[in-house]
């Protein structure tokens, strides 16, 4: 009797849902977090082994293979941003942008994927850049340590899809992130599929709260994704950046603003801080 | 002229007396009890809340308590037995089933602070709403314990633990029984240790699957015919078979290193899709080292292998990383509980690397009764620490 | 008689009252704010009227106007490489500044040429100018103290080039200087008008490096009795709150101004060093962030400006009973900023900051924000610490500073003899130097 009454509380409850914020957050959260870290941790592992492999071809004075490793491998570094940024020291040691360092391209401490990209692919050469490719490896090891040994603070999770929109509306969309080899599509994929993963694996909670909103974010990537595919390649990579055309830029950036705006919400309909 | 009635006959005679002296009876019974629960309902008639369940509302419909202990005395004033609940969301906090037309009944409930929702008799009705004031010594204990919201941390990572740990296992299993349907059984030996460390840094949580557990890890006394009965399989099969003298040579233990391998494959699922909640999360590795202290450490887990020490040392990995998740929230809330489960940890471990030597564990049969009776008290008192945590924090309670 | 439960309760009443005076304000030309001093009932191309175009401050005092001076509508930092060759021609620029800005500050009529002349004067402002409230504040920075004047042995102690913060992303373009003039005044027209003025004035040597305009909103006046409220920046958030006493004399003494006797050289006394910065807002973000995470990464409530613990915004934070930061956050911003812990009042720096707007970048998003500018007699222990203390904060998210620098504020001119500049070069004799 008490089960099917409560059943029916239950029932009740969700029917009278509020359209604000949730209660406080419940356990229900575990498992999409632990997934997600399980996710992260995957993502960072091929993370560590392709830049291995990269920065191995970087040594090797191995031009062409270098500059074919470089953007797929950046992909799962941009998936997991969200995590990734929560160590400052190591994000901007990986992924900083020249102009973030005032001295520009040779300032000391501008270091990192961007660092050789600039090399590769601005300078076309491989030489001077091993000891650039020896700190990368030991910082993504870093990386994965660290990652190993944190609690995953859920507002960080639930709010990383968002996070990751800003990233794609800041600096995707206007290809300023790899300006030498232009292959910011990659970076693209790999923020919109964090994000996606994200939304994923809490679905069921935010359908809970608001099914009609799913289905909007859903449209919206579904958009972004369709016109991101145009520009695939047959080997699985994306052309560059400068063949993206000006409507499709256009068409790209509305879903992107509106998937910052609608993420941003994620976090207060899951009763999160 | 009628005739009078017949008399009714003498039992019937009696049976009336009978049940008009029962009803009296209850009468006096029900007005003594009535009048205990007057005394009580006087005794709480400060703090008493009334509320009248009409057939389609309640009255009053809004109410508010401070927090603390209240008294609800609900009024059935409808047509039907009614229930009576407090509802945090979805949650059941207190309810009265069955009060009958007419009747009234008073609940007890001690309350946080907070927005509840009441029912009101049919479940069509519309809900009350109950809130619950803070007081100076609710907001001392709010201050005092940690939200549910901050368990989502430690459960999550414990959750990716059992993932990678899981994995682990079922990987260590392949492994041996790998080499047991190659046959080379001496290479199984050396990859029995191993996979059973594996299963000891999770057993606490695997115990919670009964019947998946047994078939993993039960030994022989379990079964009627012990070590021959047809049902021991597992761990300890595969052990018997590898390291008992008396046992035959290894053939008939593929099927149940494959048996095996399809278990330890389960349970990492269950593992991963049953959500544990965070008073289990501590309760169930306390228990672990309960066993470990009462029957385990006088060599009955290993009986073949003599390789408790392995296990004994992968129980207290698997307790160190529960007690490192739950550092942070017991540290803030109960920091002398913290110590005392440091302390009780650190004398275990010390224990236990004592008896190591050069890296290897010697084998249990070499670990004498004293020493034995040392691993069983220092894991008692870990249990005992553990079982600290649970009324520091108040888990039970959320 | 009217029952007093029938009346709004006392703040409200208040809010009501102050809301009248704006509509009063408005409707009727009053005081406060210049733009807004009439509902426009003109015609279309009609200038807005203000009361205030003959506010002026004194240009001579013992210290520079423009430091603790009330912030106006309208402010500029314009920073300039120095031409000059030689000592002489920066004595010429010091004098020819010092000419203009008196000028430009007191106001009166411009002079007449010919007309087949260039006229000497934009007339942005027409035929007599009127000081409008402006300040000009002349800063030195490190750069001038190199090899070319002389002037190495007397460059004030702390005085360095800006160097960049972790979450600097610093254009190079948009740092640093020789000099900077801190224009405010009602109307930025006002400031354009003294800008144009003095590059007309210098044209071998000045050469415009960079420079940014700001504004601060004006608000209703304040009724006597009640504390002016700080204006709000772009993030939403009132921006001063718990600033030192501007009219405290002992505390800008104290905070502010280098003191006679200091280690400062001696030229230097009455002066202070000035830090700008640059710093971009990225204000869709913040739109997009949840009001609690807001109020939490500042460390005060938006709509009131209050501490955590309560109050309005003039209830200065209480840490006392917040040790582990459960009320406000310990990386709160200003909590991170001043700790109020023992000792952390020899970091207490002067804000005088403006809101920026500029344009929009290639994505779409605008490029706005927080044109910081800070006077403390301590450059090291005054805005560097307290930056190195905000490294790292969670505001961070939503900042990135772009341009800026760090400069000198030279004392004040003391009467008509002296012009600004004179004392630093007095302090270095030269063959050139005429006085």
């Amino acid at each position: 009797m008490k089960q099917t009454l409560l059943a029916s509380m239950i029932a009740l409850s969700a029917l009278a849902a509020p359209a604000f914020a949730a209660a406080p957050a419940g356990l229900d959260l575990v498992q999409p977090i632990s997934d997600y870290k399980i996710y992260v941790t995957e993502e960072v592992g091929k993370l560590v082994s392709e830049t291995q492999a990269f920065t191995d071809a970087v040594k090797a004075g191995d031009l062409a293979t270098a500059k074919k490793l470089y953007a797929p491998t950046r992909v799962h570094y941009e998936a997991i941003e969200p995590i990734a940024e929560l160590f400052s020291d190591l994000d901007a040691s990986i992924d900083s942008r020249v102009d973030d360092h005032e001295q520009g391209v040779t300032a000391e401490d501008f270091t990192g994927f961007h660092r050789i990209e600039y090399g590769l692919f601005d300078q076309n050469t491989t030489k001077g850049y091993e000891g650039f490719a020896d700190q990368l490896v030991k910082d993504v090891k870093d990386l994965q340590a660290r990652i190993d040994g944190l609690t995953f603070p859920p507002e960080k999770v639930v709010g990383g899809a968002a996070a990751l929109l800003e990233e794609v509306a800041a600096t995707k969309v206007t290809g300023e992130e790899d300006r030498y080899s232009h292959t910011d599509l990659y970076d693209f994929q790999g923020n919109v599929d964090g994000a996606r993963k994200i939304v994923d694996l809490f679905r069921p909670q935010i359908e809970k709260q608001d099914k009609a909103f799913v289905a909007k974010v859903d449209k919206n990537f579904a958009t972004v994704e369709t016109i991101l595919a145009k520009y695939k390649t047959k080997d699985g990579g994306f052309e560059t950046y400068d063949k993206v055309k000006e409507r499709d830029r256009k068409a790209m950036i509305g879903p992107v603003n509106t998937l910052a705006e609608d993420l941003s919400t994620l976090r207060g309909k899951l009763g999160l801080n | 002229m009628s005739n009078s009635a017949p008399r009714p006959p003498r039992l019937l005679r009696v049976a009336v007396a009978g049940s008009v002296v029962l009803m009296i009876a209850a009468g006096g019974l029900f007005y003594y009890a009535a009048n205990v629960a007057s005394e009580k309902r006087k005794a709480h008639a400060g703090q008493e809340t009334v509320v009248t369940i009409h057939d389609h509302r309640c009255e009053p419909a809004a109410l508010s308590v401070p927090a603390g202990k209240a008294a609800f005395r609900i009024v059935n004033a409808s047509d039907r037995a009614v229930e009576w609940e407090i509802l945090d969301g979805v949650l059941v906090l207190e309810e009265r089933e069955n009060i009958a037309p007419g009747m009234s009944q008073t609940i007890n409930a001690s309350l946080e602070p907070g927005q509840y929702a009441i029912t009101c008799g049919l479940l069509s009705n519309p809900r009350g709403s109950l809130t619950v004031t803070a007081t100076a010594e609710s907001d001392a204990r709010a201050r005092a314990r940690p939200s549910l919201t901050t368990f989502i941390g430690p459960l999550s990572e414990y959750r990716v633990y059992l993932s990678q740990q899981g994995s682990a296992l079922v990987s260590a299993v392949a492994n041996l029984s790998a080499a047991i349907d190659a046959g080379d059984l001496s290479k199984a030996r050396e990859l029995y240790a191993p996979a059973r460390a594996a299963y000891q840094r999770i057993a606490g949580a695997a115990q919670r699957f009964a019947e998946l557990n047994n078939a993993i890890d039960a030994r022989a006394d379990y079964y009627e015919k012990r070590e021959q009965d047809p049902a021991f399989a597992g761990f300890h099969r595969l052990e018997f078979g590898l390291f008992a003298p008396a046992a035959q040579a290894g053939q008939s233990l593929a099927p149940v290193a494959r048996q095996l391998l399809a278990d330890v494959t389960s349970l990492k699922a269950q593992l991963l899709a049953q959500p544990i909640p965070p008073e289990q999360l501590v309760s169930m590795i306390s228990r672990n080292l309960r066993s470990l202290a009462e029957h385990r450490f006088d060599g009955e887990e290993e009986r073949y292998s003599h390789t408790d020490l392995n296990g004994f040392a992968a129980n207290l990995e698997g307790t160190s990383k529960v007690v490192a998740l739950m550092r942070p929230l017991v540290e803030k809330t109960a920091p002398q509980v913290q110590q005392r489960i440091d302390s009780a940890r650190a004398a275990l471990n010390d224990t236990l690397q004592g008896l190591r030597g050069e890296g290897q564990w010697p084998a249990y049969t070499q670990i004498t009764q004293t020493q034995r009776q040392a691993i069983a008290d220092r894991a008692r008192d870990l249990a005992a620490a553990l079982d600290g945590i649970d009324p520091a924090l108040g888990l039970s309670a959320l | 008689m009217t029952d007093t439960r029938d009346l709004p309760s006392p703040e409200r009443r208040r809010v009501l009252f102050g809301l009248g005076a704006a509509g009063a304000a408005l409707a009727g030309g009053g005081l406060g704010c210049p733009m807004l001093a009439q509902a426009n009932e003109g015609k279309v191309t009609e200038a807005p009227k203000s009361e205030r175009t003959e506010d002026r401050h004194a240009y001579e005092g013992v210290h520079q106007a423009g430091i603790v001076t009330p912030r106006p509508a309208a402010g500029m930092v314009v920073a300039f490489d120095v031409l000059a060759n030689d000592r002489a021609d920066l004595e010429r620029l010091f004098r020819t500044l010092d000419e203009r800005i008196r000028f430009l500050t007191q106001g009166g009529p411009v002079e007449n040429l010919d007309p087949k002349l260039p006229p000497p004067d934009s007339g942005i402002l027409g035929p007599v100018v009127s000081p409008d409230n402006l300040t000009v504040t002349v800063s030195v920075g490190a750069s001038l103290f190199d090899d070319r004047y002389g002037l190495e042995a007397v460059k004030p102690r702390r005085l360095s080039r800006m160097v960049g913060f972790p979450n600097d992303a610093l254009e190079e373009d948009r740092c640093h200087g020789d000099l900077s003039l801190q224009f405010c005044s009602n109307t930025p027209d006002t400031n354009i008008h003294a800008l144009r003025d003095i590059i007309k004035a210098l044209p071998d040597l000045l050469f415009v490096r960079w420079k940014q305009e700001g504004s601060v909103p004006p608000q209703a006046p304040t009724k006597p009795g009640e504390l002016a409220q700080n204006a709000r920046n772009f993030l939403g958030f009132r921006d001063g709150s718990a600033n030192p006493d501007s009219t405290d004399t002992q505390a800008m003494d104290r905070l502010v101004w280098v003191q006679p006797g200091s280690d400062e050289p001696a030229w230097a006394a009455h002066g202070s060093y000035q830090a700008v910065r640059v710093i971009r807002n990225f204000v869709e973000r913040w739109d997009r962030t949840p009001l609690q995470e807001q109020e939490s990464i500042f460390g005060r409530r938006k709509a009131s400006g209050a501490p955590m613990q309560g109050g309005d915004e003039f209830t200065l934070p209480d840490y006392s009973n917040d040790p582990q930061g459960k009320l406000t956050r310990l990386d709160a911003h200003i909590r991170l900023a001043n700790p109020r812990t023992p000792g952390s009042e020899a970091n207490l720096i002067l804000r005088r900051p403006f809101n920026y707007s500029n344009g929009v970048n290639k994505n779409g998003q605008l490029d706005m924000g927080l044109l910081f500018i800070c006077y403390q007699a301590d450059l090291e222990q005054g805005f560097i610490t307290v930056q190195r203390r905000l490294n790292g904060e969670p505001l961070e998210e939503y900042l990135k500073p772009t341009g800026g620098g760090y400069f000198f504020t030279l004392p004040g001119v003391r009467d008509a003899e002296d012009f600004i500049g004179r004392a630093l070069l007095l302090a270095t004799p030269h063959s050139n130097t005429t006085t």
